[in-house]
């Protein structure tokens, strides 16, 4: 395996655990931030794959804007997920 | 520790750090649209780029503490305007060469910032319209929060009389 292939297997490794990451936590601020290390794992993956434009664009709008937006809208309801 | 005053700020760091870093993520949005036609980026994201400085600021201070220096009414007619410019640089394709964006400016040499003809202009007007959109779509919605922080408060007030 070359150097491409490893370290794009290591990112998508991390854009899952970030995935299932945010699935699974009860405290919606960690869940948050889990979605946002997820954006960031498929940034790195765009931008491993040549894609730097889209990987700006997943960047921008997934590791920043939404997690603001989400930061914002959890300030407004309760941050534990009820059962 | 003492309670803050003011329950929509974020602490003094996040405050800080917000305070210091507005202006550098500015400058690097504005670099990205600029250099939209040389290196990855473009109109777009470098819109969501310049909109993030003003999320920041909210998610920080709060829609009572940005108020006074940011107004979504500007940045309103700020987005009308970016549309206009775009759809301007289309029609003065057509008045030109009978064809819709068609170039009419300077090429210049590929690579250099000067060049490509009107398509930094499209990418300056796109970020214009991208910036100040996404920007008006989280204040618009912190709005709606501080609204319904006053009528809890207010109702809170209301059962203790």
């Amino acid at each position: 395996m070359d150097l491409y292939s490893i370290s794009l297997t290591l990112v998508l490794v991390v854009t899952f655990v970030g995935a299932i990451a945010a699935v699974y936590f009860r405290d919606l601020l960690n869940a948050v931030v889990a979605l946002a290390v997820m954006s960031g794992g498929l940034a790195l993956a765009f931008f491993l794959m040549e894609a730097p434009d889209v990987a700006i664009a997943e960047a921008a709008l997934g590791a920043g804007a939404i997690t603001a937006i989400f930061i914002l809208a959890i300030g407004e309801t309760e941050r534990e997920e009820k059962e | 520790m003492k309670m803050s005053e003011k329950p929509y700020e974020l602490s003094v760091i996040v405050r800080t750090v917000a305070r210091l870093l507005f202006g550098l993520i500015l400058i690097f949005g504005f670099y990205v649209i600029v250099h939209g036609h040389i290196t990855p980026g473009g109109g777009f994201q470098g819109g969501v780029v310049t909109a993030l400085a003003v999320i920041m600021l909210l998610a920080a201070y709060g829609y009572e503490g940005v108020v006074t220096e940011v107004r979504e009414k500007i940045l309103e007619r700020f987005e009308s305007l970016g549309a206009i410019m775009f759809w301007t640089l289309g029609l003065v394709g057509v008045i030109a060469t009978a064809t819709y964006f068609a170039d009419v400016l300077y090429k210049g040499t590929p690579g250099e910032l000067i060049s490509a003809g009107t398509i930094p202009l499209m990418n300056i007007a796109v970020g214009m319209k991208v910036a100040s959109g996404v920007a008006v779509l989280v204040i618009i919605m912190s709005i709606g929060m501080y609204y319904s922080r006053k009528y809890q408060k207010a109702e809170k007030e209301g059962a203790e009389e």
